[in-house]
């Protein structure tokens, strides 16, 4: 006959392998029998639901802001300008290429209006920015077409490959922090509509 | 959490104070997944754990919670931010939905429901388990998501929570009652007798 009661078996009852009070409790209890196998069961259960979310992670996207706010956080690409800041023939001479290029600007502007740029067919992978439910900010479409580009304008700009990572390219983690050359369109609402790496 | 993990991490940590940029990548890929796991089983909402994800590692770059090594491993130290910030939405949000009978966890449902726990391993258990864990109040849902989900040991599932090892051994027996019941309940769904109230009488 064992001495423990119910509650005592709970509050002192070890994991999986139970000792000799706690065994001896448990075949003279059919309450406390039935509840562990219950929870023996219930176990299970969680471990199966663990598995099934191990591969669950954060978007992308999270990495990419995180990168950005690190870089912001250690002055990273604050470099160029501090040593501007520190050689005064360089802001002279950045000084003087801004001009000349307000300059040509202006020029340009009298002209015919400038054409936006057509993004090159083939090579690059184009994406449309996806505004639905979905987890990633951007969703691959089939037919982001040209004729989608009426009116819209497109930019190029540098940005890391991990940005590509949110697209669901496969970035090698090493190369993650390198820049690569995309083309963003914008639409007459200054949305972004769709993004094309240019060197994948 | 081996002593060896825990030195790489804080390893990458001293590495991220200098501002290495591929020390916080990689200790960011060795670690969101549990945080943001820990953030979406504790709210069932995807875009609270992608923010809590976000700021926890936030707080790491700006070092705004002073991690201290002597106190627990950094892992530990990630789910503690992610667990105050998981509160504090939960709170602000009011999305947490208790038990009405949190407080006294019945087995009595396990005479009537010969199974009332199915298989729990199929995808239909596992969505149900997921769905019950939901509704479990907080202090009983942090820990089954801490030590039954994310292998937290109790330890360190204590120091996280801020109590002694033994209440989190209580709160997950607890926990569990609660979770089988709640099961049962969903698979063989009757209205209690005490929830019954008494309108009017008629004899």
């Amino acid at each position: 006959m064992s001495d423990m009661n119910c509650e005592e078996f709970w509050n002192t009852a070890p994991g999986r392998d139970l000792d000799g009070p706690h065994a001896g409790h448990l075949r003279e209890c059919a309450g406390c029998q039935a509840q562990r196998e219950a929870e023996g069961r219930l176990s299970e259960g969680l471990r199966a639901m663990a598995a099934a979310a191990k591969s669950v992670e954060a978007p992308a996207r999270v990495e990419f802001r995180l990168v950005q706010a690190f870089r912001r956080q250690n002055g990273i690409g604050a470099d160029r300008r501090s040593r501007t800041a520190r050689q005064p023939w360089l802001a002279a001479l950045a000084w003087t290429t801004a001009a000349a290029t307000l300059a040509i600007a202006l020029l340009l502007a009298k002209g015919p209006q400038p054409q936006p740029v057509k993004p090159a067919r083939g090579a690059a992978t184009q994406y449309a920015v996806n505004n639905a439910t979905d987890d990633s900010a951007f969703g691959l479409t089939d037919n982001a077409s040209e004729g989608d580009n009426d009116d819209s304008d497109v930019v190029r700009l540098e940005v890391p490959r991990s940005a590509m990572m949110a697209l669901g390219y496969d970035v090698n983690p090493d190369r993650a922090t390198e820049r690569v050359e995309a083309e963003v369109t914008l639409g007459a609402d200054g949305q972004a509509k769709s993004v094309r790496f240019i060197d994948e | 959490m081996t002593p060896a993990a825990r030195d790489e991490d804080d390893d990458l940590l001293l590495a991220i104070r200098s501002g290495d940029e591929q020390a916080f990548v990689s200790l960011y890929r060795k670690r969101q997944g549990s945080i943001y796991r820990f953030a979406l089983h504790m709210t069932g909402e995807p875009s609270l754990a992608e923010d809590v994800t976000q700021d926890v590692f936030l707080a790491l770059i700006r070092d705004e919670w002073s991690y201290d090594p002597e106190r627990g491993a950094l892992a530990s130290y990630l789910f503690g931010i992610a667990r105050k910030l998981v509160l504090r939405s939960l709170e602000r949000g009011r999305s947490d939905v208790t038990l009405e009978s949190a407080e006294q966890p019945s087995w009595r449902q396990l005479a009537v429901n010969p199974d009332p726990l199915g298989d729990l391993t199929r995808k239909e258990g596992i969505e149900s388990l997921r769905r019950a864990v939901l509704t479990l109040p907080r202090r009983y849902r942090e820990v089954v998501v801490l030590c039954d989900l994310e292998e937290v040991d109790y330890a360190d599932a204590a120091r996280i929570l801020g109590c002694p090892v033994g209440t989190v051994r209580s709160r997950l027996h607890r926990a569990r009652a609660l979770l089988t019941e709640k099961l049962a309940q969903e698979r063989t769904p009757r209205p209690a007798l005490e929830t019954w109230k008494t309108v009017r009488c008629l004899t």
